[in-house]
Formats: structure tokens, sequence, C-alpha cells
């Protein structure tokens, strides 16, 4: 189970104080999918980077299987990161000095209960494709990368920031498909943030931020297949 | 444009640390070469004003007791022609702790000196003009007696009627054993000829000074003179003026060469810097030029960059070389030289060398903004520029395959960076072999003269005899020597230089390229190696040459190279040179023994040297140089910092992106660093062995290029010399890694990745 109490993050900009996330609680359902949704600086990304250990809460408590991760050390905020999080770009962000396999291959390396590196390459598309760079690929190819490289490490958590934004609808579709498949056969609890509303007929759970605030909470009874979503 | 000033302004705010780095840059590498500069120009250009002013000849011949009738004769040589005629002779003061070499001349339209204090000299006042140097030093003021005594050993007492100085005497030893300037024991000075007759019983004027700028050879004046001609010396060669302009250009070569290696460093450096800076600004070059401001304006902006930066940087540099390495320079200089007035003045070169360094720094701004400009603005916008060539598939097979990732991720962002990789190698590189160079210089200066005075002179004391051919009477253990100067002749060139004949003994010895000893009294005739080098002279060559005194070349046949360091100059063997035709008359001798004052008070012996006060000259000599490699050393170790330092930041900055994405993912810091660690390890690698091996190379072209014509200095690198090179390399590449990977670590992912999407 994952969930946000009372979680704020404010952040000092000259003599104002910007509130990117302003008293947000929720609760996450394990192993589905969940959508965070909501317009240019609602907050949602700020949120995911709280989840994700790559930012810090200015008070409330961010809760991982009933652990405060938001009373977590810089070390132990690295070991969250390495071991329970999958992280998924908007901008992909491979490192364009390695090749397919090996971008996965690194990460599969941190841990120790990764998953086969091949298999997951050829989940995700790219059997044919794990020797080329990064340089070589399309949008949608180098997603599908990114998304191998994030579930390689078999995280518990897999956050998306916007991983269809920089795709056409066809690639983005094929891409949210591989995400909640793959999330599924992992039973990896997957959490993607967008503004795109499409998005959120998939998902188990949709919540819906503006202002730094909660403005709604559902529960998706019946998500539609990606097929049938209109874009 | 005042927005674009604005933007600039802010750009360097932003990017503080580069442009600190290019001002920085382009201020050691001025101040180092300027500074000096500064000492030469001045030095050449006050020489040249003194030798103005006193009128200093340009040609000096030696004759015995030239007359008045010989000078008509001269002056009718040609019509500008102007002669002065010279009596000189030591004499030691009363109390014997000092020599004053006394002139008298026949008039002043030759050679004047400069009066710095006291009454304009007349002829009939009696009195003695003493060097400035030699009255300060024993304190004598105007007015004061000075006792001297005089040719047949009575005293006499001289009034202090001025102080003076010559250019002839810029750089005065005194005594042909000692090699520094020592105004203790050694001055000259002026008095009439009335009063040079208290001090010996005639004047025989036996140095003419003339001038002339037409060409006087020396069979004209050897017709004028007959017997009595011996030699005729050029201004270029004459003993002090020569000197000066030796160590003029040995100041320039060292501080040329050396400079010239940093300079290139620093002009990379600053290259590299200026394009991967507005590499960095192409999505605001893109938005510029959306927006409609033309493309001469853009350039013209980014230019600005390479312009002020550096030209600041220059301006202190100028500025800062004045006042500390021009200061310290000076000062070094003045133990050597004596001059009425040290000048400093600026150099053309400086400026020119401020003008290439703005030219390279705007011209890469300049060239890096022109590739962006040629792209659509979409493009640039998009980032689609210099994608480079598309990277091809790997084989399964690739050789990296078995490497670890980190290792592959540095190797191929070597290569794809080749110029960061490049520049990151040439700073290592740079820092060393300046390094190497700068501390090789105290290895080989100090090797050299242990060679000289513990490997090629074994003797304790060398003596000179009062009067040549004497001997010293019921001495044993002596070995004589014959020196004289003389002239070689070969096909590719004429030079003056040192003949010494050495009779039988163990003092003096001679080794060949291979250390192996050469027996004097086989080999016959051995000419050493530099001079050799210069002349063109191999083993078995006959070369022609004129003893002082003689009035032909000889025909020498040249039977080994000779090692030696110093002197430089022609060996015989006594056989050889008595073979040659040509007489061995002892002018000094050497003995093992110890007791020098033993000998300096045999009525035989002018004076003598121990081998230690010998080599203790050499070292002043040494230190004179050491003391502008010290200089050189703290550029190089100050411009090493500031490159690697540089270097690092600049790829810290390329990266920050892949750093703070590999933090996302959950990358230990160790990780991290492991990966920056070791693209540094094989930079630094590769920059510390091409280092070691151009380092050592560059030393021996360095050594070549400062040695004296009288000294060969050998290159020579001690262990220690590589150790530190290498400690304060690694350490400074080191301690930019710490200040980096702490960089690193306070990367806040969200504000890297933000920034870039």
């Amino acid at each position: 189970m994952i969930e946000l109490k009372d979680v704020k993050k404010y952040y000092q900009m000259g003599d104002s104080v910007i509130k990117a996330v302003d008293d947000i609680s929720f609760k996450i359902m394990d192993g589905k999918c969940t959508v965070i949704l909501g317009p240019s600086g609602s907050g949602k990304s700020t949120t995911l980077n709280l989840l994700g250990g790559m930012d810090t809460v200015t008070s409330g408590e961010i809760l991982l299987d009933l652990e405060d991760i938001s009373k977590y050390s810089e070390k132990e905020l690295e070991n969250y990161r390495r071991e329970k999080i999958g992280f998924v770009f908007q901008f992909y962000n491979l490192i364009p000095q390695l090749t397919i396999r090996e971008n996965v291959g690194i990460t599969a390396d941190m841990v120790s209960d990764s998953l086969d590196v091949d298999e997951v390459i050829n989940a995700v598309g790219l059997e044919k494709r794990k020797n080329l760079f990064p340089q070589n690929l399309s949008g949608g190819e180098l997603q599908r990368v990114a998304i191998a490289r994030a579930l390689v490490k078999n995280p518990r958590v897999l956050l998306c920031d916007e991983p269809t934004g920089a795709l056409d609808s066809e690639t983005g579709k094929m891409i949210l498909k591989l995400l909640k498949e793959t999330s599924k056969k992992h039973s990896i609890s997957l959490i993607i943030v967008t503004h795109n509303s499409a998005i959120e007929k998939i998902a188990d759970q949709v919540i819906r931020v503006k202002d730094g605030k909660v403005v709604s909470d559902t529960v998706n009874e019946n998500p539609l297949e990606i097929d049938e979503v209109v874009w | 444009m005042k927005y674009l000033i604005k933007k600039m302004l802010r750009d360097v705010q932003q990017n503080y640390t580069q442009f600190i780095a290019v001002f920085l840059m382009a201020t050691i590498s001025v101040m180092i070469y300027s500074g000096m500069a500064s000492v030469w120009t001045g030095l050449s250009s006050t020489v040249k004003e003194e030798v103005d002013e006193t009128n200093m000849a340009n040609l000096y011949v030696s004759a015995t007791n030239i007359t008045d009738d010989d000078v008509s004769d001269i002056k009718d040589l040609e019509e500008d022609l102007e002669i002065s005629l010279i009596c000189k002779r030591s004499f030691n003061t009363v109390d014997g702790e000092s020599e004053i070499e006394v002139n008298t001349v026949n008039n002043f339209d030759v050679s004047k000196f400069t009066l710095i204090s006291g009454e304009t000299y007349k002829e009939d006042k009696e009195g003695i003009y003493l060097d400035k140097d030699y009255a300060e030093k024993h304190n004598l003021n105007i007015g004061d007696d000075v006792y001297l005594l005089n040719a047949w050993g009575e005293e006499v007492t001289l009034t202090l009627l001025g102080t003076i100085h010559s250019p002839e005497y810029i750089y005065y030893t005194g005594a042909i054993t000692e090699t520094v300037p020592n105004y203790e024991k050694y001055g000259y000075g002026f008095v009439s000829n009335n009063t040079f007759l208290k001090l010996n019983s005639k004047i025989n004027y036996t140095l003419a000074k003339i001038t002339t700028s037409s060409e006087i050879t020396d069979d004209m004046l050897s017709e004028i003179l007959g017997e009595r001609f011996v030699s005729v010396t050029k201004r270029a060669d004459y003993t002090t003026y020569s000197r000066v302009e030796k160590e003029v250009e040995q100041m320039k070569k060292m501080a040329t060469l050396f400079s010239l290696v940093f300079i290139l460093l620093s002009l990379l450096t600053m290259y590299t810097s200026m394009v991967r800076l507005v590499n960095r600004q192409t999505q605001v070059i893109g938005t510029l030029k959306g927006l409609g401001v033309k493309s001469r304006q853009i350039k013209f902006h980014y230019a600005l960059y390479g312009l002020i930066t550096p030209l600041l940087g220059g301006l202190l540099g100028l500025l800062i070389g004045r006042l500390t390495v021009s200061k310290v320079l000076l000062n070094v200089k003045k133990t050597t030289l004596y001059l009425t007035e040290w000048k400093l003045v600026f150099s053309a070169s400086s400026f020119i060398l401020i003008a290439i360094i703005i030219i390279c720094c705007s011209m890469a701004a300049v060239l890096a903004v022109r590739k962006v400009l040629k792209s659509e603005t979409t493009d640039i916008l998009r980032g689609n520029i210099n994608q480079g060539r598309v990277k091809k598939e790997l084989k399964d097979k690739y050789f990296l395959s078995n490497f670890s990732y980190e290792f592959r991720l540095a190797i191929r962002n070597m290569s794809e960076n080749k110029v960061r990789f490049i520049m990151g190698i040439v700073g290592v590189l740079g820092g060393m072999v300046l390094m190497i160079a700068g501390l090789g210089v105290k290895d080989s200066i100090n090797g050299s003269n242990d060679y000289v005075f513990s490997k090629q002179f074994t003797y304790e004391i060398k003596g000179i005899l009062k009067i040549p051919g004497s001997v010293l009477e019921g001495e044993d253990g002596l070995q004589y020597l014959y020196e004289n100067s003389v002239e070689i002749k070969t096909d590719l060139k004429d030079k003056k230089t040192i003949l010494t004949a050495l009779e039988d003994g163990n003092y003096y010895h001679f080794y060949d390229n291979d250390d192996n000893e050469i027996n004097i009294k086989d080999a016959g005739v051995v000419v050493s190696r530099h001079l050799a080098d210069e002349l063109g002279i191999k083993a078995g060559n006959t070369i022609s040459i004129k003893v002082n005194g003689d009035d032909s070349f000889k025909e020498i046949k040249v039977n080994a190279i000779t090692k030696t360091l110093t002197p430089q100059g022609i060996f015989f063997s006594k056989d050889a040179l008595e073979d040659a035709g040509i007489k061995f008359i002892p002018t000094s001798f050497l003995t093992d023994q110890k007791d020098a004052e033993y000998y300096r008070n045999l009525d035989e012996v002018k004076n003598c040297i121990t081998r230690e006060e010998q080599l203790n000259n050499t070292k002043t000599v040494a230190d004179s140089v050491m003391s502008v490699v010290k200089l050189l050393l703290l550029a190089s170790v100050m411009l090493s910092v500031v490159i690697l330092y540089n270097l690092g930041i600049l790829n810290y900055v390329e990266r920050i992106r892949q750093y703070a994405t590999m933090k996302v993912l959950g990358f230990y810091m160790k990780e991290i660093r492991s990966i920056s660690i070791s693209e540094s390890i094989i930079t630094t690698l590769i920059g510390w062995i091409f280092g070691m091996l151009i380092g050592g190379a560059f030393l021996k072209l360095y050594v070549k290029i400062i040695s004296f014509d009288t000294f060969e200095w050998i290159a020579i690198v001690n262990l220690r010399t590589y150790i530190i090179a290498t400690l304060v390399v690694v350490g400074v590449t080191l301690v930019v890694n710490i200040l980096l990977n702490k960089k690193i670590k306070k990367i806040v992912m969200v504000e890297a990745l933000k920034s870039v999407e």
C-alpha cells in the first residue's frame, strides 16, 4: 500500500511561497494502474517526484508498505530509488553512450533480484534492436527502452511522468499498453502522471489534482482496454 | 543590442567558472610572458641608450704600444672614424683585500664613462673615478681617500673624485677565474695620465677603441701596426657586451619556449571553453534567430564573450607581470649586471599575445555560432544540430562487451566527445611537460655542475700566473696549462673561443659521449661537443685555427670530440700543441693542494681559485636561471590547476543531466563517481604517459636552448622530478575530481531534469 498523508511541498521564491503540493492525502492500490491527472502547474509531477524519492516533503508522510519514506536519509532514499522504484521519463533520458541492451543491463546490475535483461527487452519488442544506440531509435522505441530499463529492476512501484507526452497517439497507445501489461504481469504498482484525460479511462484509480490539491480520487471499476480509448 | 549586453553580463554571471578560467588563463599567460619581456626589452633599450650616450666602441684593437702616429694612420682609414687609446692595469688596494682595474686614456672620444656622482673629469685633476658599485660596497664617498699599491709596491693615495659607470663594465668579474661579479673584491676606475704615472712607470697604450660605420679589416690594421698588432674584437664579441646580449637572448629563449607551451595550452583550452560555452546556448541562439535578430548581431554578441574576458585578463596580466614577474627578474639580473638605470619597457610582443588570445577566443565563439546558425531555426530549437555521424549497430562480440558498464560508458563517452577527451589529455600532458621541464632544469644545472666539478676537474686549486711562461720553482705536483683565445675557422662558420693546452697530469679529464675517458696525451687535439656541433666539427676533421697573437691560420686535425661541458673550446696536449707549431707558454696551473692562501701569497701567482669557489660561482649563475624557472614553474602549476579544473567543470556541466538521471534510477554515488573517475583515470593516464615522454624531450630541447655558449648544460631528470610532477598533476586531477564529485552529489535531480524538459 502506498499512502500520502497531509503532504505539503512548498518552495520559497523570493518573498513568496509557491505551494506546489498543498496538503494532499490519498492511498494508491497495490499492483494496479493509477493515473494522477491534472493540468500544468497542478502539482502532479511534484507528487510523483516526492513518491519517487527525488524530492523531499515540506511536511506530511509518504508511506510505502507502512514505511515512511519522508523520514528517509539521503542514503536511504538512494536505496529506495534503487530497489523499489522504476522511473519512466517523458523524454526517456537514456544514456546515449550505452546500447539498448546496456542501458537495460546497467540498471539490472543494480539489484539482486532483477529480471532477465534479454527477456525484458524481448517483452518490449526490441530484441532485434538491442545492439543499437539510442540515437538510432524512434521516440516510441526509446520509450520502450525506458520502460524496459525501469521494469528490469522488478520494482515495487513504476512511476511514469507523462510517458506519452512526446509521442504520437498510436505510439502513445502502444506504450500505455506495454506499461499496463508488463506491470500487471510482474504485479508492479503503476503510477502515471499525465495531463491527457484520455488516459484516465484505462486506469484502475484516477486522482485529479489542481493547484496543488487533490480534487477527486476515484476508483474505475471498469477500465477500458487501451485500444478502446479515443485519444 | 543593450539587451544582448545585459544577457551577456548575466551569462557571465551564470557561467562564472568558465569565464573566470578563461580570464585566469589569459592573465597567467600574459603575466609571465610580458613580465619577462618587459625586462629584456628594458635591458636592451637601456644598453642601447648607454652605448649611444657613451659612444661605445664597435671595434677593440689590441696591440703593443700604440702611438699617436698609429692613431693618425688608423683615422685616415675612414672619414667618420673616432679612436681612443687605453692603457689599463690592475692594482691591489693597500689592505690587499681588493683589486682595481685602473684605466687611463688619451681622450674620451670613444667609450666615455657616465658620471654618477662627483665632479666632471678633468685631465689635470689628481684622483680617481671609481665604479659606483665598488665604491658603495666599500663605503667610499666623494673626497675619500683610496689607497693603492703601485707597480713597485709603494702606497699611493688617490682622492675619490667621482663614481662612474661604463657600459663596457656592465658585466665585470675582475679576474679570468671568476664567473660572477664580486664588487667586494674587484672594481674599476679611470684616472688621468698624470695620476696613472704615479701607479705605473709608463703609459703603454695596448688597446684602441674605435667607432666607425665602415668595415675595418684585420689586414688594414695589421698593415698599420705591423708586428705590434694582436687582435681585433667586434663589439658583439666584447666580453661584457656579448654577455649582456647572451643574457637577454637566454632570458628571451627561456621565456618564449616555456611560454609557448603554456600559451598554446591556454589557447587550446580557451578555444574549447568558448566553443562549449556557445554550444550550450544553442536553444538561445535558435530563439534569437527565430525572433529575427540578425545573424551578424548574434555573432557579434558571442564574439564579445571572447573579446572582453581575455582582454581584461590580458590587461591584468600585463599589470601583474610588471609588478611581480618583472620585479623578481630584475632583482636577479641586478646581481650579475650593472646598469645606471633599470627600465621596464612593455614589449610589442606582449600586446600581440593579447591580440592572439582575443582573436582565438572570439573566433572560437563566432565559428561555433556560425555552425549553429547554418541550421534551420526549428532544427536549432529542437536541438537537431551537431548530431554527428550516426552510430552503427554494435555486434555482440564487440570488444568492450567484456568490460564493466562503467568502463564501456567512459570509453564511449570519450570516443563521442573527442575534443573533451583530447583536451583532458592535453591538460594533463601540458602540466606534466611544464613541470618536468621546470624541475628538470634544476636537475640539469646541478647535474652539469656536479659533472664538471667532480668528474671533469679533480684539482683543488687553479692558479693564474702573473707572468705567462713562468713556473713555480720548487713546487711539485703541478699541472701547467696554456690558455689563450683562438679563432677557429670551419666550412660552417668562424668563431672566437678558448684554446687550452695541458701538460701531463691528472687534474683535467676528458670523456667521450659514452663517458669513456679520453687520454688527451694520446688524442692530441679534442674539441668540446657543444662547440663542435656549432661549428660542424667531427672527429677526424681538419680545421683552421689562429691563436691570439699569431698572424696566420694553422691547419689542425681534430682527433676526438669530448663531452666537456665547460669551458667550450679546443684542447691540446702539450706535445700536440708544439707539433702544431704553437709554443706552450704556461698561463695557469692546477694542483691537488688545498691551501689557496699559500698560493695566493706567492709572488708568481696573480690569483687563484678553489674548485669549490668555482662551483659556487657557477651555482650563482645557475641560481639566476633557477629564479626565472621558479616563476615559470609557479605559473605552470597555476595554469595546470585552472585548465584541469575548467575542463572538469565543463565536463560536469555537459553531463549534469546524465548524472541526474542516474541518481533517479537509483545509482549509488560511488557508482556515478566511478564512471566519472574512470574517464578521468583514462585521460590522466594517457596524458601522464605522453607527458613523461614529451617532458623529457622538451627538457632536452629547453636545456640546449638556454645553455650559454661557454657552458653546455646536459638534460638530466631525477626520479624525484618525475615523482613530484606526477604527484602535482595527479594531485590536481584528484582534487578536481573530489570537487566535482561533491558537485555531483549536490545535483538537485528535479531541477536538473526539469531544465532539460
